[in-house]
């Protein structure tokens, strides 16, 4: 049902039940806002989108007061801006201002906010903005002076990954975002999935950068570094240089990263695949044994990080078999010697993985540096190179043959549907009809399918978010959903949404990465999936290179 | 540990008296209850006062004293621990009863005095030193010449009403509620009247919250019980937590019963089968009153299951929170009961369409949970007998501060707070002149003497601009000091805020800044702090009125008002401390500035040994001199001086 609000003077349709700010929105009007995020519950903690409303005392939080049918608004009032700039203003004493040093200079949106409210000076005279530095996670960085308290990070934290390291400490003025007893992020439940630097308007969450030393490696003239690019991190990288969202970027990206000094840009997709034909081997393997209790793919590190924390009961439920990348850097590292592997990925949590245990027993098997999507974004711009005015001079490098299906593995749903190609190719009785699995595809938060295997009926979920994975659990138990191999993603919609893609992350842009993972795929069609993928030069696999086992991974079987 | 056990046969009869139409007019139910209400009575008995503001005394000595006397005297006295009657600064009061006679009340008893009284009462002489009064209980004998307890200018016009059964019933004893005619409204409400009726009765009473906003407490009902849902809450705020406001408190520590009366009426008239009563676990006496109260209606089956056989279910559960300020508003109340931390969120959704774990849920303070069972017991015609047209029944007010009596007193809707303070308060303590009154604790305003004349009211001090808030005045004399009074109360909340909103966060800690500012040690002042200080006065207002517009919830919006009023009505004082750096009043600590009148001193050294920052210098039988730069202001000689040489200015 509509009613019409008016708004500045002028009437606007609103849709009735929905907040203020919606409506604005939809009709062109913009209001700022701070704490807002889209998608979730209003949290109403900043004020910085207050409006006034005629008949009413106070000013309204656009963010959470639904629309009125008497309402008449204003945006713009003195009282309004008084408030918002007196309410940045505020903000302003209690963030460290060192923006030129900021890891988010000029993406910030405190810098945005500060711009267009037209904050030009410290009215009020600023607070104490000592705070310790938290340095303690392998991945994620915190710098509480920087902290403004929108409270998104922690509103993500429990309620997309329901991991809940992130909380409020202390009251009242020396309130803080922080840890469980205020200890490092290494001691909390975090699981390095990095939603929290995404959400973050400042640069107060920051993933823990090895950018120097990666410079370091790269102009080291004795190594050979090799690049291995994450698909997930092909299709949004062009998001950073101005280009139209949706691009498959691999190949940009691999005539820049060899003027850099990489000797050879592989993608990782080659090993995402070998990943799925050994996954699936393993899932018929065990099928028989296990009936209806479901087995979960184990490429996602923050997810396989939250199982080894917070459900260890699951722990014998993970697919035995390493992930792509730890297989391909293996392999990369075999074929020559004194290769450094740079893997640059969208993930965050592949930052702490390159720091478990098992490094110390199996070191060839992790790469030496894992890159962010912005940390590449810097490496690029510190060698000066302007990729709006490169053409492509070089392809990605094959290793081996081109494979097509572990591009896939960037978004949620995407290893299934790759799993689901090798058995449609292995076993040709299967009612798995097509190359595509349309229920696999799109932005959603499960997915399910099913097929046939010589009468047996198998269920298939694609889940990507902690807290939907918890909520599906929960609705297995009680037995309403149920499925033979699921695969979980910690961040939501997979890799493509990954903790340490570019900052820009929208629905739309979400989309738009799915069409370029999607056009990647389309771009191989041609090749076929191969049951068995050739390892292009000699070599053999140790007895069991090929288990996960590392951490507490190593109970497994 | 927390006992609930009531004996068989007191539970038989309590039932009865529960269940039977007229216990009056059963005269073996009517001998019952005279020796429950202690109108009969077998021994001596003495009543101590035992909530918590007594338990600064040494009520265990008190109580050596009297069994002393019983082994010298050979004469029997049962010792009752009773609430408190309200008033505190003549604490700890005693009831004084031998049988036959009137009881009578003395305070404040000092260890050592009830051997003496108790000795001349059973000779039956009274001795009229810090007596009180005496009270009458049915057809005791009075004692000549001796006024009554309610002639006491602390007692005299009050309505007790709420507070009628506190200081005379054992708040850990079932029994004594139900003689005085306790859970008569909720078991006769079960079995004969539906919840539309009762509601009818409290949509007639006029009932309005006490919280402060006095919002009508049967449009919260209505809606509450109307939300569709198969689960519906009543939670009890007694999470009492204003500076300077203690009438929940006593009225929990006195009276348990009613509270819980109150919430059993609200849970059937909204048709809900849980309650939950949030106190603070730093409130120990509360909650262990209150968990006593809750154990005795269960074993008593007022709480359970098919309760008094009417088919209704209810379960009361008493939970403690850490103690915070914020968690007194509704939202943070709930946040904090499902296990979050206790910050407010946005309204709407309102509590009564989704509260606690997402259902209906009826949010009502102490104070007006405690008015329900008088209503539904008396009807809201007598209920309405007093007040005003807007503003129906009783209100309880804590008076504290530079004060002759404090306590909490209960009066009636339409008096003024002149007449609170100069009646029952008894005026400005040593009759010095009075200055004005903070009223409504930290997110209360400082009153004119124009507004002092206002009579409470929700409607006329919304009309006056006044904050009524829960109830607490803050008397000031001429010896305190509104702006130290304003930096407390904006601390505070700086610190109680729950630190969620920017404005209530950082615009209360930027306000304290400035106070701190104003009231900063002059000789240490640095290079740009009197323009810092001017610049700082200068904003207040700006922050005050931002925090009051866009702030989240009630903390923040009602947290200047201590500042903007007092800004208005103290403009002087506050510019003597922001421009010549002096208070009047000398309260505040860094701007008193000693010195030595040479006249008077007569070199006795005493200052000079107690100096704890060696500020002092002299040597025996000189006048000595105090060295600014090193005083802090602690007024520590003055203390000491006994030869009125040092000076304040």
């Amino acid at each position: 049902m509509n009613v019409e609000i008016e708004v500045n003077g002028k009437m606007i349709k609103a849709k009735k039940g929905e907040v203020i700010l919606d409506a604005l929105n939809a009709n062109g009007i913009h209001v700022p806002t701070l704490c807002h995020l889209e998608g979730f519950k209003p949290s109403g903690a900043c004020r910085i989108c207050v409006v006034e409303a005629e008949g009413r005392r106070e000013l309204i939080p656009s963010c959470s007061h639904p629309v009125e049918e008497w309402m008449k608004i204003k945006t713009h009032s003195p009282r309004v801006i008084k408030a918002r700039r007196t309410i940045l203003e505020l903000l302003l004493t209690c963030h460290s201002g060192g923006c030129i040093n900021c890891d988010k200079n000029q993406t910030c949106e405190l810098q945005e906010l500060a711009a267009e409210l037209n904050i030009s000076e410290h009215s009020y005279i600023p607070g104490s903005r000592r705070k310790r530095i938290d340095v303690t996670s392998p991945s994620v960085l915190r710098d509480p002076a920087k902290c403004v308290l929108c409270g998104r990070c922690v509103r993500v934290c429990e309620e997309v990954e329901e991991v809940a390291a992130l909380d409020f400490l202390r009251r009242g003025s020396r309130t803080e975002v922080g840890t469980v007893l205020d200890k490092g992020l290494n001691y909390s439940s975090c699981i390095h999935c990095g939603q929290c630097i995404l959400v973050c308007p400042t640069g107060a969450l920051q993933e823990k950068s090895s950018f120097d030393a990666a410079v370091r490696a790269l102009q080291d003239s004795g190594g050979y570094p090799v690049a291995l690019i994450d698909p997930a991190l092909a299709a949004s990288m062009n998001e950073w240089f101005g280009y139209k969202p949706g691009l498959d970027f691999t190949n940009l990206l691999a005539t820049a990263l060899k003027r850099i000094g990489f000797r050879k840009v592989y993608s990782s997709a080659w090993g995402n695949e070998y990943e799925t034909g050994l996954a699936v081997d393993e899932f018929f393997k065990l099928r028989k044994e296990r009936g209806d209790r479901p087995l979960f793919l184990s490429g996602c590190p923050a997810f396989v990080r939250y199982v080894e924390q917070s459900r260890p009961d699951l722990l014998n439920d993970l697919l035995p078999v390493r992930p792509g990348r730890q297989i391909m850097t293996h392999l990369l590292k075999k074929q020559q010697d004194g290769s450094v592997v740079f893997y640059l990925t969208a993930c965050t949590a592949a930052k702490s993985e390159i720091q478990s245990q098992d490094r110390i027993s199996r070191p060839t098997f992790y790469p030496d540096f894992v890159l962010t999507a912005r940390e590449v974004y810097k490496l690029i711009r510190l060698f000066g190179i302007r990729m709006e005015d490169l053409a492509v001079e070089t392809q990605q490098d094959l290793f081996g043959a081109q494979v097509r299906s572990g591009y896939l593995h960037a978004v949620t749903g995407g290893y299934l549907e790759a799993g689901l190609r090798i058995i449609r190719s292995r076993y040709p009785g299967t009612s798995v009809p097509h190359d595509k699995i349309a229920k696999l595809k799109g932005l959603k938060d499960i997915k399910e399918c099913s097929f046939e295997l010589e009468g047996d009926n198998i269920h298939l979920a694609a889940i990507g978010g902690i807290a939907h994975f918890e909520d599906w659990l929960k609705e297995t138990a009680s037995r309403k959903k149920q499925a033979h191999l699921v695969e979980v993603m910690a961040c939501p919609n997979g890799c493509i949404n990954g903790g340490g893609q570019p900052i820009t992350g929208s629905d739309r842009n979400l989309r738009a990465r799915i069409k370029a993972v999607g056009e990647m795929d389309d771009l191989y069609s041609g090749v076929e999936t191969r049951d068995k993928m050739e390892i292009p030069f000699d070599f053999t696999w140790a007895e069991d290179d090929l288990e996960i086992k590392f951490g507490i991974r190593s109970v497994i079987r | 540990m927390i006992s609930g056990v009531i004996h068989e046969q007191l539970r038989a009869d309590l039932l009865k008296f529960l269940l039977q139409e007229d216990p009056g007019a059963d005269p073996e139910l009517r001998k019952k209850q005279k020796i429950l209400r202690r109108e009969r009575i077998e021994n001596a008995v003495v009543l101590i006062d035992t909530t918590s503001p007594t338990s600064i005394y040494p009520l265990d000595a008190l109580k050596a004293d009297i069994e002393i006397w019983e082994a010298s005297s050979g004469i029997k006295v049962d010792i009752v621990e009773t609430g408190s009657l309200g008033l505190i600064s003549a604490g700890p009061v005693v009831g004084i009863q031998i049988p036959g006679r009137a009881r009578l009340y003395y305070g404040p008893v000092q260890v050592g005095d009830l051997q003496g009284i108790l000795g001349a009462i059973t000779k039956q002489v009274v001795p009229e030193e810090n007596l009180i009064g005496q009270m009458i209980l049915g057809n005791q004998q009075a004692w000549e010449g001796i006024p009554s307890w309610e002639d006491h200018p602390f007692f005299k016009g009050q309505e007790r009403r709420v507070m009628g059964l506190c200081g005379v019933v054992d708040p850990c004893s079932a029994a004594d509620y139900i003689a005085w005619g306790g859970y008569r409204a909720f078991s006769k409400s079960i079995r004969f009247y539906t919840d539309k009726e009762l509601m009818k009765l409290i949509e007639e009473s006029e009932l309005r919250g006490r919280s402060g906003s006095g919002f009508p407490a049967a449009q919260k009902w209505i809606r509450t019980a109307a939300t569709v849902g198969e689960k519906r809450y009543v939670l009890c705020n007694a999470d009492e937590s204003d500076p300077g406001g203690y009438m929940h408190r006593i009225l929990i520590e006195s009276n348990p019963h009613i509270i819980l009366e109150g919430v059993m009426l609200a849970a059937y008239i909204i048709g809900a089968n849980h309650a939950i009563i949030y106190t603070r676990s730093r409130y120990r006496m509360a909650v262990r009153r209150l968990q006593c109260a809750i154990n005795q209606a269960r074993a008593l089956g007022l709480i359970g299951q098919d309760i008094l056989g009417s088919g209704y279910t209810l379960d009361i559960q008493l939970r403690r929170g850490p103690g915070a300020f914020v968690c007194g508003e509704e939202t943070a109340l709930i946040a904090s009961l499902e296990g979050k931390r206790g910050m407010p969120r946005t309204k709407p959704p309102y509590p009564a369409t989704q509260g606690l774990f997402g259902k209906p849920t009826l949010v009502h303070n102490v104070e007006t949970l405690a008015q329900v069972p008088l209503i539904i017991g008396q009807g809201p015609e007598w209920y309405k007998r007093t007040g005003t047209e807007s503003s129906r029944g009783t209100k309880l007010f804590s008076l504290s501060g530079k004060i002759s009596r404090m306590g909490v007193v209960e009066m009636a809707f339409g008096t003024t707070v002149k007449q609170v303070i100069e009646g029952w308060g008894g005026g400005i303590r040593n009759g010095r002149p009075f200055k004005s009154v903070l009223m409504g604790g930290p997110s209360g305003k400082f009153m004119s003497d124009a507004q002092l004349k206002v009579p409470i009211d929700f409607d006329r001090f919304d009309e006056a601009g006044l904050v009524m808030g829960s109830g607490s005045l803050v008397v000031l004399d001429d010896e305190s000091c509104p702006v130290n009074l304003m930096k407390n109360m904006i601390d505070f909340i700086q610190q109680e805020s729950c630190g969620k909103c920017i404005p209530c966060r950082d615009g209360s800690r930027r306000i304290k800044d400035i106070f701190e500012m104003v009231t900063s040690r002059p000789a240490e002042e640095r290079s740009h702090a009197a323009l810092d200080r001017f610049k700082g006065i200068t904003q207040v207002n700006d922050l005050a009125t931002v925090m009051q517009e866009t702030s989240l919830c009630g903390l923040g919006k009602t947290a200047p008002n201590p500042i903007l009023s007092g800004f208005e009505l103290f403009r002087q004082e506050l510019e003597e401390h922001v421009f010549d750096r002096t208070c009047r009043a000398g309260v505040c600590q860094n701007l008193r500035l000693f010195a030595v009148d040479p006249v008077a001193c007569n070199g006795c050294n005493i200052c000079y040994i107690k100096c704890p920052e060696k500020a002092i210098i002299g040597s025996p039988r000189q006048v000595h001199y105090i060295v600014g730069e090193l005083c802090t202001g602690c007024g520590k000689c003055h203390e000491v001086c006994k030869f009125n040489a040092i000076i304040v200015s």
